[in-house]
């Protein structure tokens, strides 16, 4: 394995949603030892509500 | 019983300290390379009360805990994805300590040197479609149904469906035409689950949520195949967004 050379694209902005689709959906999965597990939660719904609070918190700017 | 653990971002290959230095993490920890052999995990300590089985349940249900954790993941990744070929790790992946991370680089390493190869030298690029709200010329189905006859009612609302259901066809097919397209100019290509409306917001709903693993080298090509397709189908809006690390692509399950 080699490093790769550095990317020339800046850093590109990831929305929450984005963001969320992948750190619960993808990704490598390595079951820690303290057993640290995302089995059994209901990802959807979890992503689901983070994202309608940040919506609604978004749009209450007062 | 250990109070603080290991919290594991990404798996790079042979990864110099001076990438790593400087970078913080959750909580605003200091990160750390962890090496065995010629991998490296990008690690912070986290602490347990946080991280524990239990306590995280109860955190994922925490919308601000959860983007904060999100957001300090995803800075780890980004800034190391900049220096190296990286696989990034699924949120909340802990080790009781640096040991225990040594042990998984060890136990999974024929499977994470297949997914560093495949990503390496490409980022991931995001498309989603969200077709043109249908335009109904024939509105009368909806509106003032109490000066139509009940028959005309009956065709102008039966009419009005069909044109949505062609609509929603249509919509399905441009979403095939450029995922298919796409595909054609990337190293992989996934179709994510499409988001809420209530997420999105958008009148239509999104047709397309596209991932695509394209070659650094290849991103123009990637760009103007895209600017092509949003041509050809004019009354679809497109969102693309990238380049980003290739999460949607380094999918390694333990067997």
């Amino acid at each position: 394995m080699t490093v790769a050379p550095p990317r020339s694209d800046t850093n590109a902005q990831i929305s929450l949603v984005d963001l969320l689709d992948r750190l619960l959906g993808t990704g490598v999965v390595l079951a820690g030892d303290v057993t640290i597990s995302l089995a059994g939660v209901d990802l959807v719904r979890v992503e689901l509500r983070a994202l309608l609070t940040s919506i609604r918190a978004e749009g209450s700017d007062d | 019983m250990a109070d603080q653990g290991s919290y594991l971002y990404a798996v790079a290959g042979p990864l110099p300290d001076a990438v790593v230095d400087g970078i913080r993490g959750i909580d605003g920890a200091a990160v750390r390379p962890v090496r065995d052999g010629d991998l490296t995990a990008v690690v912070s300590t986290v602490d347990l009360a946080d991280f524990g089985e239990e306590s995280l349940r109860q955190h994922l249900g925490d919308p601000e805990w959860l983007e904060a954790v999100a957001r300090a993941h995803h800075g780890v990744v980004d800034e190391v994805a900049r220096h190296a070929t990286v696989a990034p790790l699924r949120l909340a992946t802990v080790c009781a300590d640096d040991n225990g991370v040594r042990d998984r680089l060890g136990r999974w390493r024929d499977a994470l040197h297949r997914t560093l190869a495949d990503v390496a030298g490409c980022a991931e690029w995001s498309v989603k479609l969200y077709p043109s709200p249908p335009d109904d010329p024939d509105r009368a189905g909806e509106a003032e149904p109490d000066a139509l006859s009940g028959a005309e009612y009956l065709r102008r609302r039966k009419a009005a469906v069909t044109h949505r259901q062609d609509a929603a066809q249509t919509a399905a097919a441009v979403a095939e035409d450029v995922h298919g397209e796409l595909s054609r100019h990337a190293v992989a290509a996934r179709r994510l689950a499409v988001h809420d409306p209530r997420v999105t917001g958008s009148a239509t709903p999104m047709t397309l949520n596209g991932a695509y693993l394209v070659a650094d080298g290849e991103a123009d090509l990637f760009r103007t195949a895209m600017a092509a397709l949003a041509e050809r189908h004019g009354d679809t809006r497109v969102e693309v967004a990238g380049p980003w690390p290739p999460y949607s692509f380094v999918t390694v399950e333990p067997a």
